[in-house]
């Protein structure tokens, strides 16, 4: 049995029966990464030595080694958000996510790779050099949690945080057969995570199977007093029957064809399961406009965020700004500037209502939307480097949901002929994550996409 | 191609608003980028949204407060920070 093709709650049960120590669990882990590390390029920080809490407070994650993305600081340890800027940026605190796992006797193994400050769907942005997909080299694992969402595929680590402002969670899990929850806006908080777009900006974990994601969800989320925009809100209650929706905008003729068939095969099984019950298709008629929303209201925020980054305070000046954050930094100046702010600002803030009321209608009728991630099985390195715009349409699927600021599970649902991992979102309503576990779990039980590991 | 959004002369100014030095090579590259992104989001006119409030922020949250207590423990340690000799006596 392999250590490192363990789920969490196989490892917790194996350190209880005392099958193997925490010490051997680490050590697993760190040979693997210095096995692979350099082709896959997934980790831009390793310890060594276990980063740990000196004295826990609970020992529900005992033992257990976390990635966490290199966008949320950690005191001590090197933080870098994948950008030059950053490059030798050692944090004073650590983010709150960060001291929740290790207060739940978890250990941080290393800070994972990332589209710079979490701008790309890729990977590709990262100033220290793109991720590769454990699938196949190839092709891109994903972003902008490309080393997350990879290390955890890769078997580097059980459980990896990262974040997700447009698809930056589901969009890597999908692309590397991982699970990921981007959950409810202010549900996780975001204290101690670089900024990207403050009110969209989600928190969550990447893990091997949902039953994980479903336990770490829970020891990382609510209130943070650090964080005014953390909510207070309870956790929605489960439905008897999960009214489960198809969406119809997001199985449209732009979907590629092997997606599409596999999700519907997904919906199928879904459909069987007890206490499940098949709602048919409802509208969002909004979605053509979420990727123009998002690519207004996303760089207006990132100009306004990344304006602290002039040298004096952190890091080196802005000389250092790789392409897609210029690019970034400068739609967002122009759409806020005087005389575009109405045309292009406020606008989109309109157009963002209507996404999220379309949402709300949706969820008078169904719990749950069932959609793929992403419209395009992974795609090969570069094949979308020098075309910001076909990149940005890789967020299709994902953006609306951040500019609703509902929860979203992404899934495995199969592979393509030529053996690359397709995945599939469970979307919620607002504090409805407990619904999508439910239901992930469910699925879960009757398929195995989630136990296939790539051959590396 | 056919008419640009941005001239170079309007990326510069943006550029010089955003305080980004960019090369010559960067102004004509990011002008003709900018200005497809541009384009592709004036589909957004299309969207009829007379009477629509505008949504900044999804929770509803109002006037979040905490009390103004000091916390020992994120206080940053003596030695761990940059400290420089006095310069007035």
């Amino acid at each position: 049995m392999e250590i490192t093709s363990l789920s969490i709650k196989q490892l917790i049960a194996g350190i209880k029966k005392k099958e193997f120590s925490e010490e051997e669990i680490y050590r697993s882990y760190l040979q693997r990464i210095k096995k692979y590390n350099k082709d896959l390029n997934i980790f831009l920080t390793v310890c060594d030595k276990p980063y740990k809490a000196d004295k826990p407070s609970t020992a529900h994650l005992s033992g257990i080694p976390v990635g966490v993305k290199d966008i949320f600081v950690t005191k001590g340890l090197r933080t870098t958000a994948a950008s030059k800027v950053l490059e030798n940026y050692m944090p004073e605190y650590s983010a709150t996510l960060v001291n929740r796992i290790l207060e739940n006797g978890a250990s941080v193994i290393g800070k994972t790779n990332l589209d710079a400050w979490a701008h790309g769907a890729s990977g590709e942005n990262s100033d220290f050099g793109p991720t590769k997909n454990p699938w196949n080299i190839a092709y891109v694992p994903g972003g902008s949690s490309s080393g997350s969402a990879a290390a955890v595929a890769a078997g580097m680590c059980p459980a990896a945080l990262a974040t997700d402002t447009g698809g930056s969670i589901r969009l890597p899990a999908s692309f590397c057969n991982a699970v990921g929850i981007k959950p409810s806006y202010g549900r996780c908080s975001r204290y101690g995570v670089i900024a990207m777009a403050s009110s969209l900006d989600s928190p969550g974990v990447i893990t091997k199977t949902a039953e994980d994601c479903e336990l770490m969800f829970h020891l990382i989320a609510g209130r943070d007093e650090y964080d005014g925009t953390s909510v207070p809100f309870k956790a929605r209650a489960l439905p008897k029957k999960i009214r489960v929706g198809i969406p119809k905008e997001y199985f449209s003729e732009g979907i590629d064809p092997e997606v599409r068939r596999k999700v519907e095969e997904a919906i199928r099984r879904l459909a069987d399961l007890p206490d499940v019950e098949l709602a048919g298709e409802v509208s969002l008629p909004h979605t053509e406009y979420a990727v123009a929303t998002y690519y207004i209201i996303v760089p207006s925020e990132i100009s306004s965020n990344l304006a602290r980054y002039d040298g004096i305070r952190y890091g080196h000046d802005r000389t250092q700004f790789g392409d897609e954050a210029k690019r970034r930094i400068m739609l967002g100046t122009y759409a806020l500037s005087t005389g575009y702010y109405d045309a292009y600002y406020k606008k989109a803030m309109k157009v963002r209502t209507l996404i999220k009321q379309d949402f709300e209608k949706a969820f008078e009728k169904v719990d749950v939307l069932v959609a793929p991630v992403s419209p395009t099985p992974p795609f090969r390195l570069g094949e979308k480097v020098n075309d910001p715009l076909a990149m940005y349409m890789c967020d299709v699927l994902t953006g609306p949901v951040n500019l609703a600021g509902i929860p979203s599970l992404a899934l495995p649902a199969g592979f393509t002929r030529s053996g690359l991992p397709i995945g599939m979102q469970l979307i919620g309503p607002q504090m409805g994550e407990e619904i999508l576990f439910t239901l992930g779990k469910k699925y879960q039980e009757i398929t195995d996409w989630q136990i296939r590991r790539p051959n590396l | 191609m056919t008419k640009q959004t941005l001239t170079k002369d309007d990326t510069k100014k943006i550029a010089k608003l955003a305080n980004l030095p960019l090369s010559p090579e960067e102004l004509e590259k990011f002008s003709a980028q900018l200005s497809a992104i541009l384009e592709y989001v004036e589909q957004l006119k299309n969207v009829d949204t007379s009477n629509i409030p505008e949504t900044s922020q999804v929770t509803g949250l109002v006037n979040v407060t905490r009390n103004d207590e000091v916390k020992i423990v994120r206080y940053i340690k003596k030695g761990t920070y940059y400290t420089a000799d006095a310069v007035f006596e």
